[in-house]
């Protein structure tokens, strides 16, 4: 095995993730390789340690794993130190790759579900990266329908600023609109709009935000 | 944002040029010889990332594992290189990420020439790329266009999407000005 | 005498910037210094509530005024209107921009000192890292040994908590006259006066504490 060598695919593959507009395939096999390496490593570590463990100096951590105390000392055998040190800087490197891989496809998750949130609190469930679903691990899928709701609620802590809408300076206040989509009624912050496909309406920009970016209706112009 | 940074785990991978300083029974594998012992003396590329620890000595009064040198990308022949021309050299085919590999080997290293260098490299091309963004064609390598932006590393390169986007914005705002 | 000394000094000094005005400068200065800062900057608390709290009330008029369908105010709504988008924008993208320095440094975070962060901040953050470090634990940190679990470890060779650069090159205008600042050259270290009306460029750690105050702003 070159140490190292499939960390270093899984950092190649989180690197082509940012400029992606849809996250990729989870990379099931790496991340397992990755992770069947790390429990071989620490095994070795253990069984090269275990000669110079004994059964007198057990102790246990703070989270219930038992802990053998090694009376090793490095300056006796160099060598298996470094073979040591070989093996847990390896670890760390590993632990270091998969959180960095994970983390980056999180980092796009989130920001996908940062921007795609309807404008208003009052509509239905918030979106989800539907696209994206068959490409998230179970995992993945919880965190961010978990993520989702947090947001929300964050968003609802701070009831008249929408949060989670357009962080881009508004330009008009109102805009026209035509319908390209048939939604029926849409409620606003001031009361309710019937959007019938083809018809046209002198709106404010602010309650149909969420409708322009998803392709419902598009601005025809602008207003003051 | 050291530790997640991708550019910053790629540039830790990148391979230096080690020699060992005794017998490593275990250890064949690093170069390639599963289940045999890593001779004394023997030399070797290992990742930095590996090979920066393994420059510690495991103990007081014991040796270290391994001595290190500078990598390719950094020594003589391109510094030189670099010294005479830092504007023509591809420093994106030396490596990727090449002025974050010189920060890393001088925190290993002391080389003043080479902070030198690395510092008055990265000046020129900077200039030469601040020049090139905003519309100008550029100093010396006027005619050799596509082959300064192709080899720009990895900083270089977003300083120059980071400059040209920079002047496109002004540009958009001046005329929008112009609308009153 | 009927009209206080006080009253009589009032009428003829200097018309006085209205409470709300001042507030809005104040906000879109906080505005900027967060987007411009590396570093997350103490939470202006009572700022953000006045702020917050006029705008609910704002809203309200609109409503009422709305409600009334008189076709003469809408000039007058569109005037509201704008203004009240304005107030929504800054406060929404001041919030943002906290937000995502707190997502990027998020253990540094936590260790600031506590007018850095607002209770709400503060609760978010630990939900937020909770659930990552689940969805951690349950794709692949499990299988590390318990040493080596952690999220918050500085003792490997670079450590697991991420802190802005203090050395990042900030631009910032000086607001009123606050002393000197040490600038490192290629020849040394010489000293520079931050004199009010100053732009200067500078390392942030060598104006933070003066961002903080109030005599320097970022631009």
């Amino acid at each position: 095995m070159s140490l190292g060598d499939t960390s270093q695919k899984l950092i190649e593959s989180a690197a082509r993730i940012s400029s992606l507009p849809t996250l990729p395939p989870y990379a099931t096999t790496l991340v397992r390789a990755i992770t069947r390496e790390s429990r071989d490593l620490e095994r070795d570590i253990q069984s090269l340690l275990s000669p110079y463990r004994s059964q007198s100096s057990q102790s246990q951590t703070p989270g219930g794993d038992t802990q053998f105390k090694s009376s090793f000392n490095p300056a006796d055998d160099p060598a298996l130190a470094t073979t040591l040190m070989v093996n847990h800087v390896t670890l760390r490197r590993n632990k270091r790759c998969l959180l960095a891989y994970h983390r980056t496809r999180i980092a796009h998750l989130e920001k996908s579900l940062w921007s795609g949130l309807p404008l208003t609190q009052s509509s239905s469930a918030p979106s989800n990266p539907s696209s994206q679903e068959s490409n998230l691990t179970p995992s993945e899928s919880l965190l961010a329908s978990s993520l989702s709701s947090l947001y929300s609620q964050l968003g609802a802590q701070y009831p008249d600023i929408d949060l989670l809408g357009s962080i881009t300076p508004p330009r008009e206040v109102y805009v026209e609109i035509r319908v390209l989509r048939e939604v029926g009624e849409v409620q606003t912050e001031y009361g309710s709009l019937v959007l019938g496909k083809n018809s046209v309406h002198f709106v404010r920009l602010s309650d149909v935000e969420g409708l322009i970016r998803g392709g419902v209706v598009e601005v025809v112009g602008e207003g003051g | 944002m050291s530790y997640y940074s991708l550019p910053q785990i790629q540039t830790d991978a990148q391979k230096v040029p080690c020699t060992t300083l005794l017998p490593l029974p275990h250890l064949g594998h690093l170069s390639g010889n599963p289940a045999q012992t890593l001779e004394k003396n023997t030399s070797l590329s290992l990742p930095l990332w590996l090979a920066e620890m393994l420059l510690i000595a495991p103990a007081p009064n014991t040796p270290a594992a391994i001595t290190m040198d500078l990598p390719p990308p950094l020594q003589h022949r391109v510094v030189n290189a670099l010294k005479a021309n830092p504007v023509t050299l591809d420093l994106r085919a030396q490596a990727p990420h090449f002025y974050a590999l010189g920060a890393r080997m001088l925190e290993l290293f002391e080389d003043e020439d080479l902070v030198e260098v690395l510092l008055e490299t990265f000046r020129t091309r900077a200039v030469e790329i601040a020049d090139r963004a905003s519309g100008g064609v550029g100093g010396r390598a006027a005619g050799d266009e596509g082959g300064f932006l192709l080899g720009l590393e990895d900083g270089e390169k977003r300083l120059w999407e980071a400059s040209r986007e920079g002047s496109a914005s002004v540009g958009k705002w001046l005329a929008g000005l112009g609308k009153g | 005498m009927d009209t206080d000394i006080s009253d009589i000094l009032a009428s003829v000094s200097s018309p006085t910037v209205h409470p709300h005005t001042l507030d809005l400068q104040a906000l879109t200065r906080a505005w900027v210094n967060e987007r411009s800062a590396p570093e997350l900057l103490p939470y202006p608390a009572d700022l953000i509530a006045r702020v917050s709290g006029r705008l609910s009330a704002q809203i309200l008029k609109i409503e009422s005024l709305t409600s009334t369908n008189n076709p003469g105010l809408k000039s007058t709504l569109v005037i509201y209107q704008t203004e009240l988008e304005r107030v929504k924008f800054l406060l929404r993208s001041y919030l943002r921009a906290r937000i995502a320095k707190i997502d990027a440094y998020p253990h540094h975070s936590l260790a600031l000192p506590a007018s850095h962060l607002s209770p709400l901040e503060k609760q978010y953050t630990t939900h937020h890292q909770s659930l990552l470090s689940t969805h951690y634990h349950t794709s692949f940190l499990s299988a590390f040994p318990a040493s080596l679990q952690r999220l918050d470890d500085t003792t490997g060779g670079v450590s697991m908590v991420d802190r802005p650069d203090e050395d990042t090159a900030v631009f910032c205008r000086v607001l009123r006259d606050c002393g000197g600042v040490d600038v490192q050259g290629t020849e040394g270290t010489a000293q520079v006066e931050l004199r009010r009306g100053d732009i200067w460029v500078l390392r942030w750690r060598d104006v933070r504490g003066r961002v903080e105050e109030g005599s320097v702003e970022m631009i």
